[in-house]
């Protein structure tokens, strides 16, 4: 599956919202209520949807739903 | 100012010299629900108590968990306490992996996961750590456990002399060669199918447990 699209299903999942809802700009927290607590299931599901390791300081830098998708963009 | 900086790091040493071997001094004297700490020695599993046990757990690190052989982890935050914590627990030879809620949480929580379920590792967890508030568990601890399917083995920690830090949890420190009980309950489960509500109670339950075993473990010494 096209990593992007990986990383849409699983922001859907954690915010509960359908994948075309979702807009770069988002912000996890404030948009999406993604709070701290899902943010780790987020970045756990997200490792095993793109088979990868996210580092310290990229799990630090996803704050919207734009930052998830480009660095999904770029695990590939 | 030059004799004070080379000081400070024969000073950290000396600390943590003083700590591990102080923490190496403590005597179980008696271990109630053995049975269930077995649990925690088949990993990915974590044994969980209170921050303000965290020195008196170093003995059941010590007793059970690594001779049993896999490794062994732990949260400390990137404070003063939490570098003591570290530096006694990599002493250890406890994996330790630094963060808090404020400061790279998700990245811990992260490497705690990664610590779980790739290394099989025991994770040593304090749910109201790594800076409080007391006696409150941390959702973060559930998520823990319902991502990764291992059990939280809960356990209350009590010892026959010891002081308190004035430290946010009030870590309790034992006195040399002080005796420890140790009362240990039935493991928490859960997977990643559970309910919002299933893991909010599982978190109302995790804390209700460790007040109670803390409190079985307070009186054995009697």
């Amino acid at each position: 599956m096209d990593p992007r699209a990986a990383a849409s299903r699983v922001l859907a999942r954690a915010s509960g919202r359908d994948e075309g809802e979702l807009r770069p700009e988002f912000d996890l927290v404030a948009d999406l209520g993604i709070d701290s607590p899902r943010q780790l299931e987020l970045l756990i599901d997200l490792e095993e949807a793109l088979d990868t390791e996210i580092s310290d300081e990229d799990a630090a830098a996803m704050e919207t739903v734009g930052d998830v998708l480009d660095y999904a963009a770029g695990s590939g | 100012m030059k004799v004070r900086g080379a000081a400070l790091p024969a000073a950290a040493v000396a600390v943590r010299l003083l700590a591990a071997t102080l923490t190496a001094s403590y005597r179980l004297h008696r271990l109630e629900g053995a049975g269930h700490l077995d649990r925690v020695l088949d990993p990915p599993a974590m044994l969980a108590c209170w921050h303000e046990q965290l020195a008196l757990s170093l003995l059941l690190v010590r007793r059970r968990l690594l001779p049993a052989g896999g490794p062994v982890s732990i949260l400390s935050s990137h404070s003063a306490d939490g570098e003591l914590a570290a530096r006694v627990a990599r002493a250890w030879g406890i994996r330790v992996t630094r963060g808090s809620a404020s400061r790279g949480g998700r990245a811990a929580a992260l490497t705690l996961y990664r610590e779980l379920v790739k290394h099989r590792s025991t994770l040593l967890l304090m749910p109201d750590g790594p800076r409080g508030p007391a006696h409150a568990p941390k959702a973060g601890s559930i998520v823990l456990a319902a991502m990764s399917g291992a059990p939280i083995v809960p356990a209350g920690l009590a010892a026959s002399r010891s002081l308190r830090l004035k430290s946010w949890d009030r870590m309790i420190v034992g006195a040399p060669c002080t005796r420890v009980a140790v009362a240990v309950g039935e493991p928490i489960v859960l997977d990643r199918r559970s309910t919002d509500g299933q893991r909010e109670a599982a978190r109302l339950e995790l804390g209700a447990r460790l007040d109670d075993l803390t409190a079985r473990a307070g009186r054995l010494l009697s």
